[in-house]
């Protein structure tokens, strides 16, 4: 048979025609099927929160059937234990929630999905959500320009102060700007043995040593690490963590003005109670002070030595490798990710979210001005001056027991800093290397 | 020992009463005996009021010094706190369900396989008896992905029965069973099989009737056990319906552990005021037939 | 009669058929549930495996391990050390507050105390353990509190290497001695009373007496006391979990928190396994030992 060339291009036309209109609605059709999503379920609330959210979701996408798995867990290593051996037993999850902490674990080991081709590919849809959050924030889930995890909520470390407390003393707020020597004059002046027994039991400062979180923000204040930038050596040994190390061990010792640290702490309650006029934390504990009415307090950034610089951990969704279901794990991720389930995570108190979060959108984290603490701009805020990520190397968990189990016995006044440093700059060396 | 033990619980009464004796001056020792005795009952107690009265006070009361061994005030918004953290109602419930299945199963399983072991002869009965007990020194936390593996496999995880069925068996109950049943008199047996009962009618009508005590005994221990289990729980459920008290205890600590700790002192009181009812309630049944079983071993 | 007509030998067939079917419950849940599980546990220590990449095989890799690594000893000494702090603590206290509640008293006072001794057992080891993180609280526990009033300073019970052990001890006696004092309570009243009547004739003291009727009576209980303690107290996990996490540094880390922090914190299915299998031998060569040793002291 010989066809003219008009009925060439007329079939080719006509094929052509068939294949884009077939590939556009295969794309117009909405996805479907199962797909699991792995929380870290620590309360009813968290659960209530993520069931609401899946319940908004499928009026968008009713055939997308969300199969939740919450693990449970005091902090975020036991969570990603928790996943572990979900995983392991051969449950094939298609989207997680995880922090810094686990970020770069689940990405060494390959199991997570770049998401830059399903960004690109909805990259107008994504504009705005990108637009509204911080780069710093996103940064934290990129690895070699590969995005592995969209931004939901996170968190910084902060100083809460109890406005009370320093009114009875005299002293003024914090100021932004402040620094280490002005927050030793603070807190040894707000240090007192009421009773007359002879021992202390007013507070300035409550809470360092335990988990990595706790312990960086006084390192960054000093301008620099636990680890190299490029993750491949422990940096124990440069003075500057040794001083913040000391710091943290004369806080209890020398100055008297911190408490040695325990396993169980009623910190907030002290703060309430007018115990304990300062303390380090992100956003959760506005619960706490919300539940109990109590108004009196506000927050500031960390103090610099002289330099500011704040920590802060960012949690988000990622799609594993291994799912069989990418089209419906993606649709589920951009409505996690979105302003409406981040709107969740201010009203925390009353609605029930998970952790009192702070939300990744810049929008939505101007909500956070209906609560208590006034001087909330210095959450979101602090991403504007200098900020540094929760330092996590793949071997996270690892790291943070060693440095926590030399610093423990540094704040138990057990081990001078420099031997346990250097102990724990020999222990970590196979932990942290690039070999 | 084997000889004097069926008169044991007729002895353990009659010396237990006070017998009267010939009125002595001051019985300086029995009062010492009684206050370092009660002193160390107070210390016993103490911590159990401790928390009990923080429960019911406010939040920001909990570590007030000095502290309070009794209740100030009846707040229940330590307890309110609670509920609307975890289902703990359903927590308790849960731990319960399993505590009575499990314990029921172990003493079926394991007074069966310890009569075999006390009383009846077969190939293989010292080699098995010797694999139970080296078994009891397998540390337990080892073995729990292989078990984790297995219960997936089965198509258990997240369901009760993964929590059931690996605990309804106990080489410990065995053991403990068994060193009971071999000092059980014979004769009685042997009139039994004489009069043509067949060997369960035995172990159902004459030696479980003769072992209240010692079945008693490891029902207490397996309740216990179960009740307190808290590694396997929380690796085998994920749905919260389904979870126990103690994980549930250990969440209420909260991120970081700096939690407030008066809805924790109230989880507290609510794990322990229902086993202290039914203690009271049980208690002389409870300590005579532990007591007994330090008559047996 | 049925048995009458059958021959010996099948009677004795049938008693061992009757004896597998007793046998048979315990024994499929005893292969399934741990012997298997087991048996995995020692392959998986002959492999590297995070539980999330493929097992590599690597021998007795993480046997060599064990020998190089510098920690495994003190947790080893850290375990020993805790084991003797609680099974003689237990132990003695058990056996003289039992000796105690055997004297003369009135019977509900008895009944009271033997309550009061007995119910913290029945409470979880997580939940004692909890209590007593709120009452070794530096700064606002009782236990301190107490002692600041007799004029002693704020003890660190829970981060110090020093008293950290003795926490975890007395939270731990605090929990088991009850079970212990209601075991011996029993052994002792088994003791026929006229041994003690004639002793009394020759007159023997109290202690004597003690020392040469009670004790040697009680040696079965001692020693089945002593086995399932040492076996208990070696596997101890909960309370130092809970109440100091392990430290200050390994102060209160045991073996099996050294091995669930390799196996489900660093991920290294492997060398946890090899540790267990470690931890396996040590219990089996003390409990051999304990019952070889007991043939010289134990009286049945």
């Amino acid at each position: 048979m010989k066809l003219t060339s008009a009925t060439k291009v007329l079939f080719l036309s006509i094929c052509l025609i068939i294949m884009v209109t077939g590939a556009v609605g295969a794309q117009d059709a909405a996805p479907t099927g199962d797909i699991t999503f792995v929380f870290w379920d620590n309360t009813t609330e968290t659960r209530a929160g993520w069931e609401a959210h899946v319940a908004r979701f499928n009026e968008k996408f009713p055939d997308i059937h969300v199969n939740l798995i919450g693990v449970p867990g005091i902090a975020w290593s036991d969570y990603l234990n928790g996943t572990a051996t979900l995983i392991a037993g051969g449950e094939q999850p298609d989207i997680i929630w995880v922090a810094t902490e686990g970020v770069r674990f689940l990405v060494d080991l390959g199991l997570m999905m770049p998401l830059n081709d399903l960004v690109e590919q909805n990259a107008e849809e994504l504009q705005p959500y990108f637009d509204d959050t911080a780069s710093t924030l996103l940064d934290g889930f990129r690895i070699d320009d590969s995005l592995y995890f969209l931004p939901y909520s996170w968190n910084n470390m902060v100083i809460y102060y109890n406005k009370n407390m320093f009114d009875a003393a005299g002293l003024d707020y914090p100021a932004a700007d402040w620094t280490r020597d002005d927050f030793v004059a603070a807190a040894t002046a707000l240090t007192a043995d009421t009773d007359g027994d002879g021992q202390n039991d007013q507070y300035g400062f409550s809470g360092s040593g335990g988990p990595m979180f706790f312990t960086l923000p006084w390192v960054f204040a000093n301008g620099t690490d636990i680890v190299t930038d490029d993750f491949c050596a422990p940096n124990l040994l440069d003075p500057g963590v040794i001083d913040a190390v000391q710091f943290m061990h004369d806080m209890i010792y020398e100055y008297k003005f911190a408490p040695a640290p325990g396993t169980l702490t009623n910190t907030e309650i002290q703060f309430i109670n007018g115990e304990v006029a300062m303390f380090g934390a992100g956003r959760w504990p506005t619960g706490t002070m919300y539940r109990e009415g109590f108004e009196d307090f506000d927050i500031q950034l960390w103090p610099g030595n002289p330099e500011q610089t704040t920590e802060f951990g960012v949690d988000g969704f990622g799609i594993f490798q291994s799912s069989q279901n990418v089209p419906a794990s993606w649709e589920f991720l951009k409505y996690m990710s979105s302003q409406e389930v981040q709107q969740g995570l201010v009203a925390s108190v009353d609605s029930g979210s998970p952790l009192g979060n702070i939300p990744a959108s810049r929008t939505v984290a101007e909500g956070l001005s209906a609560f208590p603490p006034a001087n909330y701009g210095a959450f979101y805020g602090s991403l504007d001056g200098n900020v540094r990520p929760v330092t996590a190397p793949p071997r996270f968990n690892e790291m943070e027991s060693i440095v926590a189990r030399y610093i423990d016995q540094v704040l138990a006044d057990e081990m001078t800093v420099e031997d346990a440093m250097n102990a724990a700059q020999t222990e970590l060396m196979s932990v942290i290397s690039c070999n | 020992m084997k000889d004097n033990t069926v008169a044991t619980q007729a002895q353990l009464d009659s010396h237990t009463a006070a017998v009267p004796k010939p009125r002595k001056p001051v019985p300086w020792g029995r009062i010492f005996t009684i206050l370092i005795l009660g002193v160390g009952a107070l210390l016993m107690i103490a911590p159990f009021m401790w928390i009990i009265s923080s429960a019911f006070g406010k939040t920001t009361e909990v570590f007030v010094l000095p502290p309070r061994w009794l209740p100030q005030s009846f707040s229940s918004k330590n307890f309110e706190d609670v509920f609307e953290q975890v289902p703990y109602g359903l927590f308790m419930f849960n731990s319960l369900k399993l505590a009575v299945i499990v314990t029921i199963g172990q003493l079926i399983t394991c007074s069966m396989a310890a009569y075999a072991f006390a009383r009846l002869h077969f190939p293989g009965r010292n080699v098995l008896f010797f694999l139970l007990l080296a078994s009891l020194m397998i540390p337990g936390q080892i073995t729990i992905v292989p078990l984790f593996i297995l219960v997936r496999n089965l198509g258990l995880y997240n369901t009760h029965l993964a929590l059931i069925l690996p605990a309804l068996i106990s080489p410990f109950g065995v053991f403990l069973l068994r060193q009971y049943f071999v000092t059980l008199p014979v004769e009685l047996e042997d009139a039994a099989r004489v009069d043509g009962a067949s060997t369960f009618t035995i172990y159902w009508r004459i030696i479980l009737p003769l072992s209240g005590p010692v079945l008693m005994t490891l029902a207490i221990l397996t309740f216990v056990g179960m009740w307190n289990s808290y590694f396997f729980p929380l690796i085998m459920i994920n749905s919260p319906e389904l979870q126990v008290i103690t994980v549930g205890l250990t969440l209420l600590r909260g991120q970081y552990g700096a939690g407030a700790l008066g809805p924790i002192a109230a989880a507290l009181t609510m794990a322990i005021v229902p086993v202290l009812i039914v203690f009271l309630l049980l208690q002389k049944y409870i300590i005579k037939s532990i007591v007994s079983t330090g008559l047996k071993t | 009669m049925a048995e009458k007509v059958l021959t010996v030998k099948a009677m004795k067939r049938r008693e061992m058929w009757t004896a597998y079917a007793f046998i048979a419950p315990t024994f499929i849940g005893f292969f399934i549930f741990i012997i298997g599980p087991m048996l995995i546990s020692f392959a998986i220590s002959l492999f590297d495996w995070n539980l999330l990449t493929p097992p590599k095989y690597i021998g007795l890799g993480n046997f060599e391990q064990l020998f190089r690594d510098p920690r495994i000893g003190s947790v080893y000494l850290t375990t020993f050390k805790l084991a003797i702090m609680i099974v003689p603590t237990n132990m003695v206290l058990g056996m003289v507050l039992a000796v105690l509640l055997d004297r003369n008293m009135p019977g509900l006072v008895r009944n009271f105390f033997k309550a009061s001794y007995f119910f913290p057992f029945v409470v979880s080891a997580v939940a004692v353990s909890i209590i007593w993180t709120f009452m070794f609280h530096r700064d606002l526990g009782p236990v301190n509190y107490y002692l600041g009033l007799l004029g002693i300073e704020r003890i660190p019970w829970l981060n110090s290497s020093t008293y950290s052990p003795i926490a975890v001890m007395i939270a731990d006696v605090w929990r088991n001695v009850g079970f212990y004092v209601l075991v011996f309570l029993g052994g002792m009243q088994a003791i026929p009373r006229d041994f003690y009547e004639a002793a009394e004739v020759d007159g023997a003291s109290a202690w004597r007496q003690f020392r040469h009727i009670t004790l040697p009576l009680l040696s079965p209980t001692i020693l089945f006391l002593g086995v399932i303690s040492v076996i208990g107290a070696l596997q101890i996990f909960e309370q130092p979990q809970i109440l100091t996490n392990g430290g200050p540094g390994d102060a209160t880390r045991t073996i099996v928190m050294y091995l669930y922090e390799h196996g489900f914190k660093f991920f290294d299915m492997g060398y946890a396994s090899a540790i267990a299998i470690s931890l396996f031998a040590i219990i089996l060569v003390f409990t051999g030992l304990q019952l070889r040793l007991s043939r010289r002291w134990v009286f049945y």
